[in-house]
């Protein structure tokens, strides 16, 4: 101990809601997003996973489900939809990377905040609203990096994309991903006790995948009449309620230019998502 | 410079005034109605055993959570009107270590600087006094997990106290540690409370170390039992004590039937509270053969803990997880 | 105060290789067509019997789009086998054709993007472009009151061309093929015709015929190749011989040949 406190004393506080205070906070916001981005995308579990995804789904799924989706098969022409089944899930597969990522962040977030690093951060001046803000920025980013490993097969997966649709895509990504991650917080928060990430893999991220129209289409060719009596009523519905249906129709909209519904339905009901989820992952946070 | 008469006292506020504070745990009141103050520059120690309300009270002051009802003012701020007012004024110090354990110790600080909105300038000289200050500094670039646990909690110390605050607060700051850093950490802070009249609030278990505190409040089941000067509660409360070890069963025994109100720790020694000095010494005569170890204590806070409560202060163990802030059942 | 290089860049390590790993696997082939023709060394090719330039019955003049697929395969080493197929020329189901990959690994002959094809096939970059094109004598007037109109020798969406053709207020002589558009000419009451540019070429270089785009008409539709969905080696390698052929010309030479 051999120097004196140095001369620096706080300066003042500057006017709740002010322009420096505006400013602080944004530097807030930055400094926990830029950290959550770091530690997640030097997890090399979530690496995995993420690799190991568009693996397993596109290149050893979409392969060998790919023949039974030709145009011709058995020297019988027939009508299937539009595109080769690698094409078609494809999308698909993205929105499961992003799912995944998505939730693991707010599992995390959640332990965090009980456990860890996140007490001593919400003891700072940082508004609650706008920690929550940063982690879920940051989440939603990691979530896009993971969308992006699932794009850079595209090639393989026969998907011609411009630059615009890559930007288009990373933008959907990123509200789906920001939806979902404030997805994650509401319903993490309220189940105690889990036993890690494995619960909301089963409970939530898979059947949100599985119904949402990536594996299998409610194909086009038919009309809306016949697609009922193609699949259960309970399945088209089910698929129907599903807001990550949307999202996957629009993304393979974007990716092949195939999509059942209108694309603006996928934009508006993820965007309605990310804003009203956050909305509700900003009451619960407070809950402490 | 301990200020313990607070109607005369030059400092305007005190730092901590608390008016009929009351806040649930579940469905009992862990915080009953409780009234203190802390005035500035002090060490006030809060004491009493788990479950008692002094996590719950630590949380409405450090604006984790919002009372249910009653008042307190940190730093002259009210904690519900202007929570990030509070906060900026304060420094914590949590029970369970809340470092990030893959960042460097730097970084580690970098980052609570800048959550606290300090600029470049002011980050590096504070970042690098306070490194001084705990004796961190050619651990700078080391990560947190190669640091042993005092040097963990010498860590926190200077995160909790790196955008200067008026109060720090610690939450059982020395449990897991060893004597010698227990001692460094209260000689930190005795240094820092020198040169800047930092307010610091502790609780803790290890009664022992609080002897040194300005005041001590003594609170259990959510009510404040009472509080003062260490002198003047020993003066008030506190009894020699004589702590024995038997000798087995019988030795067990024989110690109950000559003191019928001997208390038992969860350590296996046995607590037997005298009025004075002589009694106990010709007590400890009358059981010789009968116990192994015996220590004879002059009046201290563990037995004006014991006076009050009934209870030995060292019955439970710490609270492993102090994070269940929230209503939960089953906190041990 | 700047931290150690190496470390930030030692962290971000596993990210980029798990970058390596999915852009490696790009380089795997998705399925065996190519590797099949290569084995084989022979291409079977399906094209219609008569599609205005792109496939004629002349052997000394086959057809543009002949003419370019045995290019490709002899620069990709490999022998040709075309097969006609008069169904091809008259249908626009391809489920009628009556054709499977036994028969034909390619098909040429105005293959265009629609939902028809992409259902069955996958289309290669575009090498040829077609639209809907005004033939007249010279010097005939625009726009005329009435039209000779032939859908031509494939399938060009007629919508756009319906919606046109109102807003400028020209009616229309249907004829179902492009003899009977040759004798609608003959026959002289209207001297002008509207069809795709594939049969107006073909049309002007044996009549004494201008050939015109239609002034703000609908969009130009882009024709290639098609494979069977699902060979995608095989397309891309095609795709990659015929932008070589684009760079040295040659396919500029065999539109100079066809006069397209």
């Amino acid at each position: 101990m051999t120097q004196d406190s140095p001369p620096i004393r706080r300066r003042p506080r500057p006017a709740p809601g002010g322009l420096r205070d505006m400013w602080d906070i944004a530097c807030g916001v930055q400094t926990i997003w830029w950290r959550e981005v770091k530690r997640s995308l030097t997890d090399r579990g979530q690496l995995i996973g993420g690799v190991s995804r568009p693996l397993l789904w596109v290149l050893i799924l979409g392969v060998g489900l790919n023949p039974f989706f030709r145009g011709e098969v058995m020297g019988d022409v027939r009508f299937i939809v539009p595109y080769t089944y690698l094409q078609y899930i494809f999308p698909g597969v993205i929105v499961l990377n992003i799912l995944y990522t998505s939730i693991q962040s707010a599992v995390s977030l959640i332990w965090d905040r009980e456990f860890g690093f996140l007490r001593e951060v919400l003891v700072s001046p940082l508004p609650r609203n706008f920690i929550l803000l940063g982690k879920v920025l940051g989440g939603a980013t990691t979530a896009v990096v993971h969308g992006l490993l699932v794009l850079a097969v595209a090639r393989f997966a026969n998907i011609q994309m411009g630059l615009a649709d890559v930007g288009m895509a990373m933008a959907l990504m990123f509200l789906l991903a920001f939806g979902m991650t404030s997805l994650g917080i509401v319903i993490a928060n309220h189940v105690k006790g889990f036993e890690g990430f494995g619960v909301f893999s089963n409970a939530l991220v898979l059947p949100l995948y599985f119904t949402s129209s990536s594996v299998f289409p409610l194909d086009p060719a038919l009309t809306r009449a016949q697609t009922l009596v193609t699949y259960p009523r309970w399945l088209v519905a089910l698929v129907e309620a599903n807001p990550v249906t949307y999202a996957v129709d629009t993304m393979r909209g974007i990716l092949i230019g195939f999509n059942q519904f209108p694309m603006a339905l996928g934009w508006q009901i993820t965007g309605a998502m990310a804003a009203g989820l956050f909305v509700f992952a900003m009451i619960e946070f407070r809950r402490l | 410079m301990s200020q313990t008469n607070t109607a005369t006292d030059a400092a305007p506020l005190p730092a901590i005034a608390v008016e009929g504070l009351s806040q649930r745990y579940g469905r009992t009141l862990a915080l009953d109605n409780i009234s203190l103050t802390v005035p500035t520059g002090s060490l006030f120690a809060l004491i009493g055993p788990n479950g008692a309300g002094k996590s719950t009270l630590i949380d409405i002051l450090c604006t984790i959570r919002a009372p249910l009802s009653g008042r307190a003012l940190v730093a002259g701020l009210d904690v519900s009107r202007d929570p990030r007012g509070v906060r900026r004024r304060i420094g914590v110090i949590f029970q369970n270590s809340t470092l990030d354990t893959r960042l460097s110790v730097f970084d580690n600080l970098q980052f609570h600087a800048r959550v606290h909105a300090m600029d470049r300038a002011e980050r590096h000289e504070r970042i690098d006094y306070m490194l001084d200050l705990v004796q961190l500094t050619e651990w700078r670039r080391s990560p947190v997990r190669a640091l042993s646990a005092g040097m963990k909690r010498r860590l926190e110390i200077a995160r909790g106290l790196l955008h200067d605050p008026e109060i720090l607060f610690m939450d059982e700051p020395t449990v897991g540690l060893d004597p010698q850093s227990r001692a460094n950490i209260w000689q930190y802070l005795a240094e820092l409370r020198q040169r800047t009249g930092l307010t610091i609030v502790v609780t803790t278990h290890y009664i022992d170390e609080v002897g040194g505190a300005d005041q001590v409040c003594v609170i259990d089941r959510g009510k404040i039992l009472v509080h003062g000067t260490p002198a003047a509660l020993k003066a008030a409360h506190g009894t020699t004590l004589l702590r024995l070890q038997p000798e087995g069963e019988d030795g067990r025994a024989a110690i109950l039937s000559a003191h019928p109100d001997a208390i038992d720790t969860p350590d296996g020694t046995m607590l037997v509270r005298f009025a004075s000095l002589p009694e106990a010494e010709g007590a400890l005569a009358a059981l010789r053969g009968r116990i192994g170890l015996a220590t004879l204590e002059p009046p201290s806070l563990e037995s004006v803990f014991l006076n009050l409560t009934g209870r030995a202060l060292r019955e439970e163990a710490p609270a492993p997880g102090r994070g269940k802030a929230q209503a939960g059942r089953g906190r041990k | 105060m700047a931290r150690a290089l190496p470390t930030p860049l030692r962290a971000m390590l596993p990210l980029a290789l798990s970058f390596a790993v999915v852009l490696g696997v790009n380089f795997l082939p998705s399925d065996t067509a190519l590797e099949d023709i290569n084995a084989a060394g022979r291409i079977t090719v399906c094209a219609p019997r008569d599609m205005g330039l792109l496939a004629t019955r002349d052997a000394a003049r086959p057809g543009f789009e002949i003419e370019l697929i045995e290019e490709v395969a002899r620069r990709s080493g490999w022998r040709v086998a075309v097969t006609r197929n008069v169904a091809m020329g008259r249908e626009f189901n391809p489920g009628n054709w009556r054709i499977s990959r036994a028969t034909c690994r390619i098909l040429v002959g105005g293959m265009r993007d629609n939902a028809w094809s992409k259902s069955l096939l996958e289309l290669g970059e575009p090498y040829l472009s077609s639209s809907w094109v005004w033939v007249a004598p010279p010097g005939a007037a625009w726009p005329p009151q009435e039209t000779v109109f032939s859908p031509g020798v494939f399938a060009l969406d007629r919508a756009p061309l319906g919606t046109y053709l109102r807003e400028n207020g020209i009616k229309v002589a249907p004829v179902k093929t492009p003899d009977e558009l040759v004798e609608a000419l003959h026959a002289g009451q209207l001297a002008n015709a509207i069809t795709d540019s594939t049969t107006a070429t073909f049309l002007a270089q044996n009549h004494d015929l201008t050939v015109s785009p239609l002034p703000e008409g609908p969009a130009p539709t882009d024709l290639s190749f098609g494979v069977w969905k699902g060979d995608t080696s095989l397309r891309l390698h095609i795709d990659y011989v015929i932008d070589q052929m684009r760079n040295d010309d040659f396919i500029e030479g065999l539109r100079d040949k066809y006069g397209m």
